[in-house]
């Protein structure tokens, strides 16, 4: 049967992945080599609190849950936890130390019950905060923490890598940070923030949803659902954005004190390059077909009928492309307070709200072509925070928290690019003052997320995602194990 | 500090540290899980393996209304397993005949049509039969004596049957392949066609094997239809007689040995009406020559066939004991139809059905009604290996 007539011009409409070429702001030559620097301290981070936000800075901190808005602790963190905190450093500090990020994860699929574990290497990310007691009623400091990152690894054989096998948002802040009091009871503070980021997205593509002739995608010649014949790469440049970090503490009674704090949203428009190699399908023709009027016998492999249309070359579709996309790091609000029940136990609180809708979709803009765009229609989450300190001796404090985040994405956007769902994590860390000023913080947290049914499948082009494409159960978990030395100037 | 202090200090961390945990760890929701089949764990991923029959081939054509009516089709409704086909679009590719007479395929359209596969896809096909398969076909689509088709690539994607089963991680498999291994030689009057028994074995051997290092936990062999007995082959007295009713025109002549030393021959219908009654119909005097025409089946040769389905079926049977499977032998239903007369000695082209209600217009293949009694047949013959309750409607 002369059947398979396949068109010889080609229609990859859909990988239409030609960016326009756009040049973010342009750096000095050693201060961009200095923020690169700063910000290779930071990266490869995986994914613990909502979206893809992560745990506040430090060890000191992720010991009691993330709390410290109304206390930050006295290692310079307060930058990133509460600006107005600076001021409670006796008189300067400076923290350096390192957390272990262990996650785990998996997606079993509902109907072959098949377990696809997450790529699990543990990944290593060293921090520093730094801040001094300028002036009787003002401290500086200065912050390169990283409120938001993403890394998310499946391997290629994953159902879903065909959505993302890898997913990577790295995004520093550098916030230098003034502190003033304004009264003995009440305490401000503000920074800029110059956030640095890149992002970068990995996937396969399917033959079978490519058009083998106008009309006709290879999945209705017979090329099974999930044949991946070419890899991308989609990684960007540095983008730069400006936003601000304010915060103010209100010492209302000798042990009672309420703090509040906004970071303000931070758009970044990312140029960068989409990388496509070819990928063997394996798939040999089973029987003598018929192909735009020429003969292929049987046993011709499928990779060299696709070598002869010229996909990958320079003219071909798939040929390297730029692109460019903007993403917005969310704003957050929260408030918090602490309260020193005793002279040896302190109760932290804080409630956080982060302005997820923010992230409604993700559009790459192909340059000259069609925009590739992402749903997501994440919603506005909140987090709530609980910290327990325990002064056991003058020279050891125990910390124990408790953390609730709610989950940022719908249940129609649970995929491969960030399986995420609330998540309860639980603390524990100690602070021991080793003497001459120098402190030893160790804390330890375990992530529970909620397993949650999710997609590996991306809805038909120009259709909107639904839950009914979901199609198996993610579970995360992770422990989180850090370590810093402080010492008090 | 003292030990006293230290330990009522410490007694509320204790207990909150406690709460937080349980708090952490939480519990697994049953409603993220999926339901199991109502027929039971056993059939959680159902894979059937077969030819033209079990990808439910009917009437010389294949479309997703005929794919639908095949019997595994009906066994994983009874199973309440999910299902997924390979479905071909209307009007099928090839169309199927409509009219046996005047050869008229749905939608007019010719025998070398294909309208290609539905989309989307599904993401794991349960029924991976292919038409025209042999067993060496289950295990390989390339080299001597396969017979691999247009119809391996649209239904497979260049997969064999063993290949795409195994994407479905099968919990239970029904196995119904072998038939075209006697089925050819049976159409073109040539037992030299036939897969020798040793070769059979071996190659079922193999398929049986690969389905266990799949992991499947139990599963329904099928016997080798005896193809004898099917209403494509009709005796050469029959042909006799529909001459002496004047079934056939002047030019087409049925010699005397079909009514006498012949009248045991088989005669199949696409060669006499496709081949020989064509020609005649254009003016060509043609005769049907029972004891001469290489193209027919002898008593020795139709001997052969029934011997070899014989051998095949002990084996496949011996196959089911031992890895305590089920075993189904469809030639007993097979002939009790026949005895029945529900399987026409020979065929009424001018009825609706003319190979009777159990056989498509091509005679070769089961009609939907055939495709029940199969799953009926299946089912029982489950039920009482493994003690199921499948019940088809």
């Amino acid at each position: 049967m002369g059947i398979f007539i396949f068109g010889t011009k080609q229609t990859f409409t859909w990988l239409e992945y030609i960016m326009r070429t756009s040049r973010g702001p342009m750096l000095p030559w050693n201060r961009k080599r200095l923020l690169a620097g700063i910000c290779s301290l930071l990266l490869s981070l995986p994914v613990f609190g909502q979206g893809f936000s992560l745990n506040p800075p430090g060890t000191c901190t992720l010991g009691r849950g993330g709390t410290g808005v109304a206390q930050p602790c006295a290692d310079g963190s307060a930058i990133a936890l509460n600006p107005a905190g600076l001021m409670l450093l006796p008189q300067g500090a400076i923290a350096s130390g390192a957390t272990l990020y262990l996650s785990r994860g998996s997606f079993t699929d509902d109907y072959t019950q098949q377990e696809t574990r997450l790529d699990e290497q543990p990944v290593l990310v060293p921090h520093l905060f730094a801040g001094i007691q300028a002036a009787p009623k003002l401290a500086v400091g200065f912050g390169a923490y990283t409120p938001y990152g993403l890394e998310i690894r499946w391997p290629r054989t994953f159902a879903g890598s065909f959505v993302s096998y890898r997913t990577r948002v790295q995004t520093t802040y550098l916030q230098p940070t003034l502190a003033y009091q304004l009264s003995p009871r009440v305490m401000v503070g503000a920074g800029p923030i110059l956030a640095v980021s890149t992002i970068g997205l990995w996937q396969q593509l399917d033959l079978a949803q490519q058009e083998a002739l106008p009309g006709v995608p290879f999945a209705a010649l017979g090329i099974p659902l999930g044949t991946s014949f070419a890899n991308v790469k989609m990684e960007s440049n540095e983008a730069y954005g400006l936003g601000g970090h304010v915060g103010m503490l209100f010492q209302v009674t000798d042990r009672f004190r309420i703090g509040l704090r906004y970071l303000s949203a931070i758009k970044l428009n990312y140029t960068g390059t989409i990388r496509f190699s070819p990928l063997a399908t394996g798939i040999v023709i089973p029987a003598q077909v018929e192909l735009s009027g020429q003969t292929i016998p049987a046993g011709t492999p499928l990779d060299v009928v696709l070598a002869s249309l010229g996909l990958f070359g320079p003219q071909g579709p798939l040929a390297d492309r730029e692109a460019e996309t903007e993403l917005t790091m969310p704003a957050q609000f929260a408030a918090g307070f602490s309260w020193q029940a005793t002279l040896e136990l302190t109760l932290l609180f804080d409630y956080q709200w982060t302005g997820w809708s923010a992230f409604e979709r993700l559009t790459i803009q192909p340059k000259g072509g069609s925009p590739i765009v992402r749903i997501q229609d994440y919603r506005n989450t909140y987090t709530l925070r609980t910290g327990l300190l325990f002064q056991a001796s003058s020279i050891l404090e125990v910390r124990l928290g408790y953390i609730y985040a709610q989950g940022a994405a719908p249940s129609k956007t649970v995929t491969p690019l960030l399986p995420e769902a609330n998540r309860n994590l639980v603390t524990l860390g100690t602070g021991w003052r080793l003497g001459h000023g120098v402190t030893l913080d160790i804390a330890y947290q375990y992530v529970r997320q909620d397993d949650r049914r999710g997609r590996v499948v991306d809805p038909a082009p120009g259709t909107e995602p639904t839950p009914a494409l979901n199609s198996g159960l993610y579970q995360i978990s992770a422990h989180v194990a850090s370590v810093t030395v402080s010492v008090l100037l | 500090m003292n030990r006293y202090r230290w330990h009522m200090m410490l007694r509320p961390l204790r207990w909150a540290l406690l709460g937080l945990l349980l708090l952490a760890l939480g519990c697994q929701d049953e409603g993220l899980l999926p339901p199991e089949p109502t027929g039971g764990a056993l059939f959680a991923r159902y894979v059937a393996i077969g030819n033209s029959i079990t990808a439910g081939y009917q009437s010389g054509g294949i479309n997703a209304t005929l794919q639908q009516q095949a019997y595994p089709v009906l066994l994983a409704k009874a199973m309440g397993t999910p299902f997924n086909l390979p479905l071909l679009r209307n009007p099928g590719c090839p169309p199927p005949l409509v009219n046996l007479l005047t050869g008229e395929r749905l939608g007019g359209l010719p025998g070398d049509f294909c309208a290609y596969r539905q989309v989307p896809p599904p993401r794991i096909i349960n029924n991976v039969a292919v038409p025209g398969a042999k067993v060496i076909d289950v295990l390989m689509n390339l080299g001597e004596g396969t017979s691999a088709n247009t119809l391996t690539l649209l239904l497979l994607g260049g997969r064999t049957q063993l290949e795409a089963a195994a994407e479905a991680h099968p919990t239970f498999v029904s196995v119904w392949i072998g038939n075209n291994d006697v089925l050819g030689a049976a159409i073109a009057g040539n037992t030299a066609l036939i897969t020798p028994v040793d070769a059979f074995q071996q190659r079922y051997t193999q398929m049986l094997n690969e389905l266990q290092a799949m992991g499947v936990q139990g599963g329904l062999l099928i016997g080798v239809a005896n193809v004898t007995v099917i209403p494509h082959f009709s005796p050469g007295i029959a042909y006799a007689q529909a001459e002496q009713a004047g079934a056939f025109p002047p030019t087409f002549d049925v010699a005397d040995n079909c009514a006498t030393t012949g009248a045991t021959t088989l005669v199949p219908f696409s060669y006499a009406f496709g081949e020989l009654l064509a020609a005649a119909m254009q003016g060509q005097s043609v005769t049907l020559d029972c004891e001469n025409d290489p193209r027919l089946l002898s008593p020795t040769e139709t001997s052969t066939l029934v011997q070899t389905v014989e051998q095949y079926n002990t084996f496949i049977q011996q196959q089911a004991d031992r890895l305590g499977w089920a075993y189904l032998d469809p030639n007993v239903k097979l002939l009790e139809l026949k005895s029945q007369g529900q399987i026409p000695v020979f065929p009424d082209v001018t009825a609706d059905e003319p190979f009777g209600p159990y056989f498509s217009l091509d005679g070769v293949h089961p009609s939907a009604a055939a495709h029940r009694l199969v799953a009926q047949e299946a089912a029982a013959t489950i039920n009482a290996v493994y003690g199921t309750n499948l019940q088809v409607q």
